[in-house]
């Protein structure tokens, strides 16, 4: 695979990486360094994309390895310049699939629990669940990214929701 | 199932992004992705050459530190361009000593000590400007790869690697007493691990050791301490694979008295003192 085709992944699936790159890093500046990181090991790694097979979750898999890697990096950087970087993205989509105000408020809050208690869980929870609803991997995909049986992903995803709709039951 | 669907509704909205990398930031990415490219073959070449060369004219346990990142590389992968000029100057040991223990060789790489060497600070440099940076990397034995950070099996088996000094309780004096921390990372199937604590220089007529192995802490289990001389050793009939690496620091560096003030404020720590906000 030549530079021409990490160009043309960087095209197809930079807004999936970044937008993955950004809830597992939780700020901007971390955010930036995982995404062009991932796409640079990808090019060193570009003999394995297949771009056949499921390319996006091959540079899921190299994101997720940096930040294990990393995330002490990350986590010292994030203790030396907190940016508590506010995740208000999808309140236009909010907006129009609401009807009353009052519904748009309290979905808003939901989101935002449900976006702090996901930050809480720990990475073994938190990565399969990022990949499932913030990169929209199936089940399958992750499994092979992250090279565990399809069904231990499924029991951590189903751990994961349980914990967030217990929070969500009390709230 | 209603109720379920809602769920994972409402999961999908909260934990689904419509951030996007912007416009400068792919375009740096492209730029250092072309850099990347040039640089790559000419890499390569120099590489396959040395390493060429070097299975010519080195023996078979020489030729294995060819293999390694050196501690400069290390912590170059860890994003640490500071430290990794600290790792190329006059001031660092370059070690590469290798001991097998159990199923690991572990493999003291070099070791660096001094003030602001790093691009990351910690809240103890506060008290204590004076780190030590160890770089140690950890193989199997029977050459199969460490597992991947990413692999299901990561994690099974901890490692620790610390300083310890002579005349002094390893389970007392060790990493986790002096402020200590670590990185890793995995590549080509070897584990790096950069150690950082309190500067052990000021100690270096006493004589300093790095002991690395697996497991979590360091008790009487894996280390004998002889209240006698103070000598430490690998206590022979532990379970942990586990080593130890005679630091060759320059003694010049030592500095008994504030060795002495440092232990005895980690020994002997003050109690907190009751202010009138404590009441």
């Amino acid at each position: 695979m030549d530079n021409m085709d990490i160009d043309s992944l960087v095209t197809m699936y930079g807004k999936a990486v970044y937008g993955f790159c950004l809830k597992l890093a939780k700020n901007k500046d971390n955010a930036d360094d995982l995404y062009q990181e991932t796409f640079l090991k990808a090019m060193e790694l570009s003999t394995r994309i297949d771009k056949s097979n499921n390319p996006k979750g091959f540079l899921i898999s190299i994101a997720v390895g940096l930040w294990k890697n990393n995330c002490r990096k990350y986590a010292r950087r994030q203790r030396l310049a907190p940016e508590g970087e506010l995740m208000e993205e999808n309140v236009n989509r909010l907006v129009y699939d609401s009807s009353t105000p009052e519904e748009i408020v309290i979905l808003r809050e939901r989101c935002a629990v449900i976006r702090n208690e996901a930050d809480k869980l720990n990475d073994k929870l938190r990565i399969p669940l990022y990949m499932y609803y913030t990169a929209e991997m199936s089940v399958k995909e992750i499994a092979s990214a992250l090279r565990i049986p399809q069904g231990t992903v499924k029991s951590r995803l189903h751990k994961a929701r349980k914990i967030l709709k217990n929070v969500m039951e009390v709230y | 199932m209603e109720k379920y669907d809602q769920f994972e509704q409402l999961l999908s909205q909260a934990l689904s992004s419509t951030a996007e990398p912007s416009e400068a930031l792919n375009q740096k990415l492209k730029c250092r992705l072309m850099e990347v490219k040039v640089m790559k073959p000419v890499r390569k070449r120099i590489t396959v050459a040395l390493i060429a060369a070097v299975v010519l004219v080195m023996s078979g346990s020489v030729f294995a530190f060819w293999q390694l990142l050196s501690p400069k590389q290390v912590a170059e992968n860890l994003g640490d361009v500071t430290l990794a000029k600290a790792f190329d100057s006059e001031n660092a040991i370059q070690i590469n000593k290798s001991i097998t223990s159990g199923d690991y060789t572990f493999t003291l790489l070099g070791i660096t000590s001094g003030e602001n060497l790093s691009d990351f600070k910690s809240s103890a440099q506060d008290i204590h400007p004076d780190r030590t940076y160890a770089v140690v990397s950890i193989a199997r034995k029977d050459g199969s790869p460490m597992p991947e950070i990413s692999d299901e099996s990561y994690g099974e088996t901890t490692f620790i690697v610390s300083p310890l000094i002579k005349g002094q309780k390893p389970w007392q004096v060790n990493i986790f007493t002096m402020n200590g921390g670590y990185s890793e990372f995995v590549f080509d199937g070897i584990m790096y691990r950069m150690v950082e604590c309190d500067s052990i220089e000021m100690f270096a007529d006493r004589g300093v050791y790095l002991y690395a192995g697996t497991g979590t802490f360091i008790d009487n289990q894996k280390v004998s301490y002889n209240e006698k001389t103070g000598e430490i050793t690998i206590n022979a009939n532990s379970k942990d694979a586990g080593v130890l690496f005679d630091l060759p620091l320059d003694v010049k560096k030592s500095d008994h008295e504030k060795a002495e003030k440092y232990l005895n404020e980690l020994l002997n720590p003050e109690p907190e003192s009751i202010t009138s906000n404590d009441r």
